[in-house]
């Protein structure tokens, strides 16, 4: 009911009901899987064409995180799904401004819905756990009642805005965006909007590296020596 | 050059990191507080405690954020020092 949420449903799976959202993440999926499933079919040493350009977004990645969260390993454990994150979310962004998206049954921005963005957040709320358990044991735990036991309530409210704001902050801006958007073109069609959704482009990709960066630094948080 | 990346990542996540908690936690605080009142009938009691709750963990957070920065810029101070020698 939320945000026209149930309002959506295309069609049913058995009980489940599948709106515009759900369609265009598996759309999200195929193509992604699909680029990566055709540039790492047939590896050669030599790359060439799509493995090629494969190669290059994986090296970038590594050396990417591997600066921003210090220790290598760490990085390289965690690029994977941090680089997935950010293909995921950079696609989600951008599939608002194909043109005739807002009239094609079944397709609207997944991250103009609050539940997408709360569910990225809530996967990386849980690898922050995850990683700092597996780098620290239950010495994790100690970081809640740092530096003192009277820091527990901070600590944990300063756990649980970390989600919310990167639920919110990736949320309210492609939303945002999107409404302005529909709004102009409702008014003047013609020229209008245009200058809006070259910034839309903008935001689109700075959203994508907003949220994967600051996936990153949470998790380098919760791993590093500062246990 | 690495460096210069590194440096301009680490900024842009402390910065908005800084600015969007800053303002989650504000918001948890008061609204929980003032959500817990009209729970338990102790207005204004509750929304108080939540909101001083939620600014003295924004204020750990900046804490925090300028502590990180020192220890960066002692960090790359290091570094430089030791090109130099």
């Amino acid at each position: 009911m939320i945000f026209g949420m149930w309002d959506s449903v295309l069609f049913h799976l058995g009980p489940i009901p599948v709106d515009h959202l759900v369609v265009t993440q598996w759309a999200l999926v195929l193509v992604l899987g699909l680029f990566a499933f055709m540039g790492s079919r047939n590896m050669q040493v030599i790359p060439r064409g799509m493995q090629n350009g494969l190669e290059m977004i994986v090296e970038f990645t590594y050396n990417f995180f591997g600066q921003v969260m210090d220790e290598e390993h760490i990085a390289k454990k965690y690029a994977p799904l941090l680089s997935t994150f950010f293909l995921f979310i950079i696609c989600s962004n951008y599939s608002g401004l194909i043109p005739g998206a807002a009239h094609i049954q079944g397709f609207q921005p997944p991250t103009s819905n609050w539940n997408v963005t709360a569910t990225l957040a809530l996967i990386t709320a849980l690898t922050v756990h995850y990683a700092g358990f597996s780098e620290h044991g239950a010495h994790y735990l100690g970081h809640f009642i740092s530096p003192n036991p009277a820091f527990l309530p901070l600590n944990l409210l300063e756990e649980i805005a970390h989600p919310l704001s990167l639920t919110v902050r990736l949320f309210g801006n492609i939303f945002g965006e999107e409404m302005i958007v529909a709004y102009l073109l409702f008014l003047a069609p013609f020229f209008v909007p245009t200058a809006l959704m070259g910034l839309a482009v903008m935001l689109g990709a700075i959203q994508a590296i907003v949220f994967t960066l600051l996936s990153a630094s949470y998790i380098a948080a919760s791993s590093g020596g500062g246990h | 050059m690495a460096q210069k990346k590194q440096n301009w990542a680490k900024s842009l996540t402390m910065a908005v990191n800084l600015a969007t908690n800053v303002a989650a936690v504000l918001a948890i605080g008061l609204l929980g507080g003032r959500w817990l009142d009209t729970k338990f009938d102790m207005s204004p009691l509750l929304t108080i405690l939540g909101f001083v709750l939620g600014a003295a963990t924004a204020g750990k957070i900046m804490w925090d954020a300028l502590m990180e920065r020192e220890r960066q810029r002692n960090a790359a101070q290091k570094e430089s020092d030791q090109d130099q020698q």
